[in-house]
Protein backbone atom coordinates (compact mmCIF):
# COMPACT_ATOMS: atom_id res chain seq x y z
CA UNK A 1 0.00 0.00 0.00
CA UNK A 2 1.50 3.36 -0.93
CA UNK A 3 1.33 6.45 1.20
CA UNK A 4 -1.58 7.95 -0.68
CA UNK A 5 -3.91 5.00 -0.39
CA UNK A 6 -2.67 4.50 3.14
CA UNK A 7 -3.65 8.00 4.18
CA UNK A 8 -7.08 7.66 2.62
CA UNK A 9 -7.77 4.34 4.26
CA UNK A 10 -6.40 5.45 7.58
CA UNK A 11 -8.38 8.65 7.48
CA UNK A 12 -11.59 6.74 6.77
CA UNK A 13 -10.74 4.20 9.42
CA UNK A 14 -10.33 6.96 11.97
CA UNK A 15 -13.65 8.42 10.94
CA UNK A 16 -15.43 5.13 11.34
CA UNK A 17 -14.11 4.23 14.75
CA UNK A 18 -14.84 7.57 16.36
CA UNK A 19 -17.68 7.60 18.85
CA UNK A 20 -17.26 11.20 19.93
CA UNK A 21 -17.95 14.18 17.67
CA UNK A 22 -15.17 14.67 15.13
CA UNK A 23 -12.77 17.53 15.91
CA UNK A 24 -12.48 19.72 12.86
CA UNK A 25 -8.87 18.71 12.15
CA UNK A 26 -7.40 15.73 13.98
CA UNK A 27 -3.65 15.34 14.08
CA UNK A 28 -2.00 13.62 11.17
CA UNK A 29 -0.92 10.09 12.08
CA UNK A 30 0.88 7.19 10.47
CA UNK A 31 1.30 3.51 11.05
CA UNK A 32 4.77 2.76 9.83
CA UNK A 33 5.66 -0.58 8.24
CA UNK A 34 7.43 -3.00 10.52
CA UNK A 35 9.12 -6.35 10.30
CA UNK A 36 6.53 -8.32 12.23
CA UNK A 37 2.78 -8.29 11.73
CA UNK A 38 2.25 -9.89 15.11
CA UNK A 39 3.23 -6.71 16.97
CA UNK A 40 0.31 -4.35 17.45
CA UNK A 41 0.87 -1.37 15.21
CA UNK A 42 1.18 1.98 16.95
CA UNK A 43 0.22 5.35 15.53
CA UNK A 44 3.03 7.87 15.16
CA UNK A 45 2.42 11.60 14.94
CA UNK A 46 4.56 13.94 12.82
CA UNK A 47 5.88 17.24 14.19
CA UNK A 48 7.77 20.17 12.68
CA UNK A 49 10.46 21.71 14.88
CA UNK A 50 12.73 24.76 14.67
CA UNK A 51 15.99 25.80 16.29
CA UNK A 52 17.65 29.20 15.83
CA UNK A 53 21.44 29.16 16.03
CA UNK A 54 23.49 32.23 16.93
CA UNK A 55 27.28 32.68 17.08
CA UNK A 56 27.52 31.66 20.73
CA UNK A 57 24.75 29.09 21.01
CA UNK A 58 20.98 29.21 20.52
CA UNK A 59 18.44 32.00 20.36
CA UNK A 60 15.31 31.28 22.39
CA UNK A 61 12.14 33.35 22.05
CA UNK A 62 10.36 34.28 25.26
CA UNK A 63 6.73 33.81 26.17
CA UNK A 64 6.34 37.57 25.97
CA UNK A 65 7.33 37.41 22.30
CA UNK A 66 5.02 34.54 21.33
CA UNK A 67 2.24 34.28 23.95
CA UNK A 68 1.72 30.57 23.45
CA UNK A 69 1.14 29.93 27.17
CA UNK A 70 3.32 26.85 27.23
CA UNK A 71 6.74 27.79 28.60
CA UNK A 72 8.73 30.79 29.85
CA UNK A 73 11.00 30.57 26.82
CA UNK A 74 11.24 28.46 23.68
CA UNK A 75 14.67 27.20 22.63
CA UNK A 76 12.79 24.73 20.41
CA UNK A 77 9.54 25.51 18.62
CA UNK A 78 7.53 22.35 18.05
CA UNK A 79 4.30 22.08 16.04
CA UNK A 80 2.10 18.99 15.62
CA UNK A 81 0.86 18.63 12.04
CA UNK A 82 -2.92 18.37 11.93
CA UNK A 83 -4.78 17.32 8.80
CA UNK A 84 -5.86 20.94 8.47
CA UNK A 85 -2.28 22.23 8.68
CA UNK A 86 -1.11 19.64 6.18
CA UNK A 87 -3.85 20.52 3.73
CA UNK A 88 -3.30 24.26 4.22
CA UNK A 89 0.46 23.89 3.64
CA UNK A 90 -0.16 21.87 0.47
CA UNK A 91 -2.60 24.48 -0.70
CA UNK A 92 0.00 27.24 -0.26
CA UNK A 93 2.57 25.11 -2.05
CA UNK A 94 0.30 24.62 -5.06
CA UNK A 95 -0.19 28.33 -5.31
CA UNK A 96 3.50 28.91 -4.52
CA UNK A 97 2.20 31.51 -2.14
CA UNK A 98 3.74 31.14 1.29
CA UNK A 99 4.91 34.69 2.00
CA UNK A 100 3.42 38.11 1.22
CA UNK A 101 4.05 41.59 2.59
CA UNK A 102 0.32 41.89 3.21
CA UNK A 103 0.31 38.87 5.58
CA UNK A 104 1.23 41.20 8.41
CA UNK A 105 -2.13 42.95 8.14
CA UNK A 106 -4.25 39.79 8.21
CA UNK A 107 -5.91 38.59 11.37
CA UNK A 108 -3.76 36.21 13.41
CA UNK A 109 -5.32 32.72 13.54
CA UNK A 110 -5.40 30.91 16.91
CA UNK A 111 -2.13 28.94 17.41
CA UNK A 112 -4.01 25.63 17.32
CA UNK A 113 -6.04 26.52 14.20
CA UNK A 114 -3.46 28.05 11.90
CA UNK A 115 -5.17 26.52 8.86
CA UNK A 116 -8.00 29.02 9.29
CA UNK A 117 -5.71 31.52 7.55
CA UNK A 118 -6.04 29.63 4.25
CA UNK A 119 -9.51 30.38 2.84
CA UNK A 120 -9.65 27.25 0.66
CA UNK A 121 -9.26 25.10 3.76
CA UNK A 122 -11.14 27.27 6.25
CA UNK A 123 -14.18 27.42 4.00
CA UNK A 124 -14.19 23.68 3.38
CA UNK A 125 -13.04 22.49 6.79
CA UNK A 126 -15.91 20.05 7.16
CA UNK A 127 -15.53 18.60 3.67
CA UNK A 128 -13.44 15.50 4.25
CA UNK A 129 -13.43 14.57 0.59
CA UNK A 130 -11.60 17.76 -0.30
CA UNK A 131 -9.14 17.24 2.53
CA UNK A 132 -8.52 13.65 1.49
CA UNK A 133 -8.05 14.74 -2.10
CA UNK A 134 -5.43 17.30 -1.10
CA UNK A 135 -3.72 14.90 1.27
CA UNK A 136 -3.39 12.22 -1.32
CA UNK A 137 -2.31 14.10 -4.38
CA UNK A 138 0.86 15.61 -2.97
CA UNK A 139 4.43 14.41 -2.98
CA UNK A 140 4.95 13.14 0.53
CA UNK A 141 8.69 13.49 0.93
CA UNK A 142 8.86 17.20 0.14
CA UNK A 143 5.63 17.94 1.98
CA UNK A 144 7.57 18.35 5.22
CA UNK A 145 9.51 21.23 3.69
CA UNK A 146 6.19 22.89 2.82
CA UNK A 147 4.82 22.27 6.30
CA UNK A 148 8.02 23.81 7.67
CA UNK A 149 7.58 26.96 5.57
CA UNK A 150 3.95 27.13 6.65
CA UNK A 151 4.77 26.90 10.36
CA UNK A 152 7.72 29.30 10.11
CA UNK A 153 5.45 31.81 8.41
CA UNK A 154 2.93 31.66 11.25
CA UNK A 155 5.58 31.63 13.93
CA UNK A 156 7.31 34.67 12.48
CA UNK A 157 4.06 36.51 11.78
CA UNK A 158 3.02 35.98 15.37
CA UNK A 159 6.36 37.24 16.62
CA UNK A 160 6.24 40.31 14.35
CA UNK A 161 2.68 41.20 15.30
CA UNK A 162 3.33 40.92 19.02
CA UNK A 163 6.70 42.68 19.05
CA UNK A 164 6.04 45.12 16.18
CA UNK A 165 9.14 43.89 14.43
CA UNK A 166 9.16 44.33 10.60
CA UNK A 167 7.98 41.22 8.71
CA UNK A 168 11.05 40.23 6.67
CA UNK A 169 9.48 38.65 3.61
CA UNK A 170 12.74 38.66 1.66
CA UNK A 171 14.49 36.52 4.26
CA UNK A 172 11.61 34.08 4.29
CA UNK A 173 11.71 33.93 0.49
CA UNK A 174 15.45 33.22 0.66
CA UNK A 175 14.72 30.26 2.93
CA UNK A 176 12.08 29.00 0.51
CA UNK A 177 14.08 29.56 -2.69
CA UNK A 178 17.23 27.91 -1.34
CA UNK A 179 15.28 24.89 -0.10
CA UNK A 180 16.74 25.33 3.37
CA UNK A 181 13.99 23.09 4.76
CA UNK A 182 14.25 20.37 2.08
CA UNK A 183 14.59 16.73 3.19
CA UNK A 184 18.14 16.55 1.82
CA UNK A 185 19.21 19.91 3.16
CA UNK A 186 22.12 20.20 5.56
CA UNK A 187 19.84 22.30 7.77
CA UNK A 188 17.31 19.56 8.49
CA UNK A 189 17.30 16.21 10.26
CA UNK A 190 14.76 13.76 11.62
CA UNK A 191 14.42 11.77 14.82
CA UNK A 192 11.85 9.78 16.78
CA UNK A 193 10.79 11.41 20.05
CA UNK A 194 8.77 10.07 22.97
CA UNK A 195 5.92 9.30 22.94
CA UNK A 196 5.46 8.22 19.32
CA UNK A 197 6.50 11.51 17.75
CA UNK A 198 8.15 11.69 14.32
CA UNK A 199 10.09 14.95 14.32
CA UNK A 200 11.29 16.85 11.25
CA UNK A 201 13.74 19.45 12.50
CA UNK A 202 14.80 22.68 10.79
CA UNK A 203 17.93 24.40 12.06
CA UNK A 204 18.33 28.06 11.11
CA UNK A 205 22.03 28.97 10.86
CA UNK A 206 23.32 32.10 12.59
CA UNK A 207 23.22 34.18 9.42
CA UNK A 208 19.50 33.57 8.86
CA UNK A 209 18.69 33.91 12.56
CA UNK A 210 20.38 37.32 12.53
CA UNK A 211 18.35 38.35 9.49
CA UNK A 212 15.03 37.26 11.01
CA UNK A 213 15.86 38.61 14.47
CA UNK A 214 18.48 41.36 13.94
CA UNK A 215 21.05 42.01 16.63
CA UNK A 216 20.06 45.65 17.11
CA UNK A 217 16.43 44.63 17.67
CA UNK A 218 17.53 41.94 20.14
CA UNK A 219 19.60 44.47 22.06
CA UNK A 220 16.79 47.02 22.07
CA UNK A 221 14.15 44.48 23.18
CA UNK A 222 15.87 41.96 25.47
CA UNK A 223 12.56 40.86 26.99
CA UNK A 224 11.66 39.00 23.80
CA UNK A 225 14.83 36.93 23.60
CA UNK A 226 17.04 34.65 25.59
CA UNK A 227 20.49 33.96 24.19
CA UNK A 228 21.49 30.54 25.49
CA UNK A 229 25.22 29.78 25.35
CA UNK A 230 26.18 26.34 24.09
CA UNK A 231 27.13 25.26 27.62
CA UNK A 232 23.62 26.12 28.82
CA UNK A 233 22.07 24.39 25.84
CA UNK A 234 24.02 21.23 26.68
CA UNK A 235 22.60 21.37 30.18
CA UNK A 236 19.04 21.72 28.82
CA UNK A 237 19.58 18.92 26.30
CA UNK A 238 19.54 16.23 28.99
CA UNK A 239 15.73 16.34 28.86
CA UNK A 240 15.26 17.07 25.18
CA UNK A 241 16.16 14.61 22.42
CA UNK A 242 15.76 17.25 19.72
CA UNK A 243 18.13 19.70 21.35
CA UNK A 244 20.65 16.95 22.09
CA UNK A 245 20.67 15.84 18.43
CA UNK A 246 20.72 19.42 17.17
CA UNK A 247 23.82 20.24 19.22
CA UNK A 248 25.49 17.07 18.00
CA UNK A 249 24.43 16.76 14.40
CA UNK A 250 24.05 20.35 13.26
CA UNK A 251 25.32 23.02 15.62
CA UNK A 252 29.04 22.45 15.18
CA UNK A 253 28.99 21.65 11.47
CA UNK A 254 26.94 24.76 10.70
CA UNK A 255 29.21 26.91 12.84
CA UNK A 256 32.24 25.43 11.09
CA UNK A 257 30.72 26.18 7.74
CA UNK A 258 29.93 29.75 8.76
CA UNK A 259 33.48 30.27 9.97
CA UNK A 260 34.81 29.34 6.53
CA UNK B 1 43.33 1.87 29.25
CA UNK B 2 44.34 5.17 27.67
CA UNK B 3 41.74 6.70 25.38
CA UNK B 4 41.50 9.60 22.99
CA UNK B 5 39.85 12.77 24.30
CA UNK B 6 39.53 16.35 23.14
CA UNK B 7 39.02 19.54 25.15
CA UNK B 8 35.27 20.22 24.97
CA UNK B 9 35.62 23.52 23.14
CA UNK B 10 37.46 21.75 20.29
CA UNK B 11 34.18 19.96 19.50
CA UNK B 12 32.00 23.06 19.78
CA UNK B 13 33.99 26.10 18.67
CA UNK B 14 35.42 26.30 15.13
CA UNK B 15 38.27 28.58 16.21
CA UNK B 16 39.26 26.20 19.00
CA UNK B 17 39.30 23.29 16.54
CA UNK B 18 41.50 25.18 14.09
CA UNK B 19 43.93 26.10 16.85
CA UNK B 20 43.99 22.49 17.99
CA UNK B 21 44.83 21.22 14.51
CA UNK B 22 47.58 23.78 14.04
CA UNK B 23 49.07 22.98 17.43
CA UNK B 24 48.96 19.21 16.85
CA UNK B 25 49.79 18.91 13.16
CA UNK B 26 52.80 16.82 12.24
CA UNK B 27 54.42 16.01 8.90
CA UNK B 28 52.42 14.20 6.22
CA UNK B 29 49.13 15.74 7.36
CA UNK B 30 48.72 13.56 10.40
CA UNK B 31 47.75 14.72 13.86
CA UNK B 32 49.45 13.94 17.13
CA UNK B 33 46.51 13.33 19.38
CA UNK B 34 46.36 13.20 23.15
CA UNK B 35 45.35 10.12 25.11
CA UNK B 36 44.37 9.93 28.76
CA UNK B 37 43.74 7.30 31.38
CA UNK B 38 40.08 6.38 30.95
CA UNK B 39 39.24 6.13 34.64
CA UNK B 40 40.82 9.50 35.36
CA UNK B 41 38.81 11.41 32.78
CA UNK B 42 35.50 9.56 33.00
CA UNK B 43 34.03 12.26 35.24
CA UNK B 44 35.76 15.16 33.54
CA UNK B 45 33.54 17.91 32.19
CA UNK B 46 36.42 19.51 30.31
CA UNK B 47 37.57 16.51 28.28
CA UNK B 48 35.26 14.75 25.83
CA UNK B 49 35.94 11.20 24.67
CA UNK B 50 34.99 10.17 21.13
CA UNK B 51 32.87 7.02 21.26
CA UNK B 52 32.29 4.98 18.09
CA UNK B 53 28.96 3.24 17.98
CA UNK B 54 28.88 0.43 15.44
CA UNK B 55 25.50 -0.61 14.02
CA UNK B 56 25.23 -3.76 11.93
CA UNK B 57 22.94 -4.09 8.95
CA UNK B 58 22.13 -7.12 6.78
CA UNK B 59 24.18 -7.67 3.60
CA UNK B 60 21.46 -6.06 1.47
CA UNK B 61 21.72 -2.86 3.54
CA UNK B 62 18.03 -2.86 4.37
CA UNK B 63 16.79 -0.75 7.24
CA UNK B 64 16.74 -3.59 9.76
CA UNK B 65 19.34 -3.60 12.52
CA UNK B 66 21.12 -6.41 14.30
CA UNK B 67 20.07 -6.67 17.95
CA UNK B 68 21.45 -8.68 20.85
CA UNK B 69 21.71 -8.61 24.63
CA UNK B 70 24.55 -6.53 26.01
CA UNK B 71 26.67 -7.46 29.03
CA UNK B 72 24.17 -6.10 31.54
CA UNK B 73 21.28 -8.00 29.94
CA UNK B 74 19.80 -4.97 28.21
CA UNK B 75 18.70 -5.09 24.61
CA UNK B 76 21.31 -3.47 22.42
CA UNK B 77 21.64 -2.62 18.74
CA UNK B 78 25.37 -2.05 18.53
CA UNK B 79 28.76 -1.80 20.11
CA UNK B 80 30.39 1.29 21.57
CA UNK B 81 34.15 1.63 21.38
CA UNK B 82 36.61 4.18 22.70
CA UNK B 83 39.57 5.14 20.55
CA UNK B 84 42.66 3.63 22.13
CA UNK B 85 46.28 4.63 22.03
CA UNK B 86 47.59 1.22 21.12
CA UNK B 87 46.78 -0.95 18.10
CA UNK B 88 47.02 -3.99 20.39
CA UNK B 89 44.36 -2.82 22.82
CA UNK B 90 41.39 -5.18 22.70
CA UNK B 91 39.04 -4.03 25.45
CA UNK B 92 36.09 -1.94 24.27
CA UNK B 93 38.33 0.10 22.05
CA UNK B 94 39.58 0.61 18.55
CA UNK B 95 42.83 2.05 17.25
CA UNK B 96 42.63 4.70 14.53
CA UNK B 97 45.19 6.76 12.69
CA UNK B 98 43.88 10.28 12.22
CA UNK B 99 44.90 12.64 9.46
CA UNK B 100 43.57 15.90 8.15
CA UNK B 101 42.73 17.36 4.82
CA UNK B 102 44.99 20.33 4.21
CA UNK B 103 42.29 22.09 2.19
CA UNK B 104 39.89 22.03 5.12
CA UNK B 105 42.29 22.49 7.95
CA UNK B 106 40.46 22.58 11.20
CA UNK B 107 37.23 21.18 9.90
CA UNK B 108 38.01 17.77 8.58
CA UNK B 109 40.14 15.54 10.77
CA UNK B 110 39.28 11.95 10.03
CA UNK B 111 40.79 8.48 10.39
CA UNK B 112 42.31 6.83 7.36
CA UNK B 113 40.79 3.60 5.98
CA UNK B 114 41.00 0.80 8.49
CA UNK B 115 40.19 -2.83 9.15
CA UNK B 116 39.26 -4.23 12.50
CA UNK B 117 38.13 -7.42 14.13
CA UNK B 118 35.71 -7.47 17.04
CA UNK B 119 37.09 -8.42 20.41
CA UNK B 120 36.24 -11.93 21.63
CA UNK B 121 33.81 -10.57 24.22
CA UNK B 122 31.72 -8.89 21.53
CA UNK B 123 31.89 -11.85 19.19
CA UNK B 124 30.36 -13.98 21.93
CA UNK B 125 27.67 -11.46 22.82
CA UNK B 126 26.69 -11.13 19.18
CA UNK B 127 26.98 -14.89 18.68
CA UNK B 128 29.56 -14.34 16.00
CA UNK B 129 32.14 -16.52 17.67
CA UNK B 130 31.35 -19.56 15.56
CA UNK B 131 31.98 -17.81 12.26
CA UNK B 132 35.44 -18.09 10.77
CA UNK B 133 37.84 -15.26 11.74
CA UNK B 134 38.16 -13.98 8.20
CA UNK B 135 34.45 -13.19 8.17
CA UNK B 136 34.59 -11.34 11.47
CA UNK B 137 36.88 -8.67 10.06
CA UNK B 138 35.32 -5.41 8.95
CA UNK B 139 36.70 -3.01 6.42
CA UNK B 140 35.70 0.61 6.88
CA UNK B 141 36.24 3.04 4.07
CA UNK B 142 33.58 5.62 4.84
CA UNK B 143 35.95 7.29 7.23
CA UNK B 144 34.53 10.74 6.50
CA UNK B 145 31.69 9.63 8.80
CA UNK B 146 34.27 9.71 11.55
CA UNK B 147 35.61 13.21 10.89
CA UNK B 148 35.79 14.69 14.34
CA UNK B 149 33.15 17.32 13.59
CA UNK B 150 30.65 14.64 12.55
CA UNK B 151 29.53 13.39 15.96
CA UNK B 152 25.80 12.78 16.43
CA UNK B 153 25.32 13.75 20.05
CA UNK B 154 26.97 14.12 23.44
CA UNK B 155 26.27 11.41 25.94
CA UNK B 156 26.91 10.32 29.51
CA UNK B 157 26.22 11.76 32.94
CA UNK B 158 28.68 14.57 32.22
CA UNK B 159 27.93 14.77 28.48
CA UNK B 160 31.59 13.95 28.06
CA UNK B 161 31.34 11.39 25.27
CA UNK B 162 30.87 12.49 21.66
CA UNK B 163 29.07 9.64 19.88
CA UNK B 164 29.98 8.85 16.27
CA UNK B 165 27.75 6.33 14.53
CA UNK B 166 29.31 3.94 12.06
CA UNK B 167 26.98 1.71 10.02
CA UNK B 168 28.48 -1.61 8.96
CA UNK B 169 27.04 -4.44 6.89
CA UNK B 170 27.52 -8.10 7.60
CA UNK B 171 28.94 -9.94 4.65
CA UNK B 172 26.94 -12.58 2.80
CA UNK B 173 29.59 -15.07 3.90
CA UNK B 174 29.04 -14.54 7.59
CA UNK B 175 25.27 -14.88 7.20
CA UNK B 176 25.74 -18.08 5.22
CA UNK B 177 27.89 -19.49 8.00
CA UNK B 178 25.46 -18.40 10.72
CA UNK B 179 21.95 -18.35 9.21
CA UNK B 180 20.42 -18.00 12.70
CA UNK B 181 21.70 -14.43 12.68
CA UNK B 182 18.96 -13.48 10.26
CA UNK B 183 16.40 -13.83 13.03
CA UNK B 184 18.13 -11.14 15.05
CA UNK B 185 17.52 -8.32 12.63
CA UNK B 186 14.80 -5.99 13.93
CA UNK B 187 12.98 -2.97 12.58
CA UNK B 188 14.08 0.17 14.47
CA UNK B 189 10.55 0.92 15.68
CA UNK B 190 10.11 -2.58 17.05
CA UNK B 191 13.38 -2.12 18.85
CA UNK B 192 12.24 1.21 20.33
CA UNK B 193 8.93 -0.23 21.48
CA UNK B 194 10.70 -3.07 23.27
CA UNK B 195 11.60 -3.11 26.96
CA UNK B 196 14.86 -3.04 28.89
CA UNK B 197 16.74 -1.11 26.21
CA UNK B 198 20.36 -0.13 26.48
CA UNK B 199 20.12 3.69 26.89
CA UNK B 200 22.85 4.48 24.36
CA UNK B 201 21.32 2.13 21.78
CA UNK B 202 17.98 3.86 22.23
CA UNK B 203 19.51 7.30 21.67
CA UNK B 204 21.29 6.07 18.55
CA UNK B 205 18.19 4.50 17.00
CA UNK B 206 15.97 7.50 17.70
CA UNK B 207 18.39 9.58 15.67
CA UNK B 208 19.47 7.28 12.84
CA UNK B 209 16.11 5.73 11.96
CA UNK B 210 14.96 7.55 8.84
CA UNK B 211 11.19 7.40 9.32
CA UNK B 212 10.69 9.77 6.44
CA UNK B 213 12.02 7.21 3.98
CA UNK B 214 9.59 4.64 5.38
CA UNK B 215 6.73 6.97 4.50
CA UNK B 216 7.80 7.78 0.98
Amino acid sequence: MDFRSFVISYFRYEEKKRTKPLPSHPQLAFKLPRISDTVASTCYYPYIEFFFIIRSGFLALTEEALRLSEKDFYIKLSFPITYGDYAAAMCLRRKNSFFHESDINAELPPPDKLWLSVPEIANNSSDMDILCYILNTEDHLSSYASCSLYFLKHLYLRFCRITEHPYKVQTLMTIQNNEIFGPNSQYTFTYVDKPFKLCYVNVLPAKLTDELFPLDFREAHPRYFLEIPISGAQFLSDDDFGLRYCIGSKYFTLQLQASG
Amino acid sequence: MRVLAFPRNVLLDPEALKSYVIDHATVYFSIKLEYYDHDEIETSTWLVQPLLFLIFYPPDNSKYIYTFSSEDGKKSCGISLHVSESPRSTTNSIFLNYCYNYCYIGSNIYPSTFYFRLAKKWRKLMELDKASPAHQTFHVDRTADLAISNYFFFWGPYNNHAVYILPLSFSEAIINEEPAMLGKFTHPLEFLEGENLDPLSELVIRRVYSWISDLS
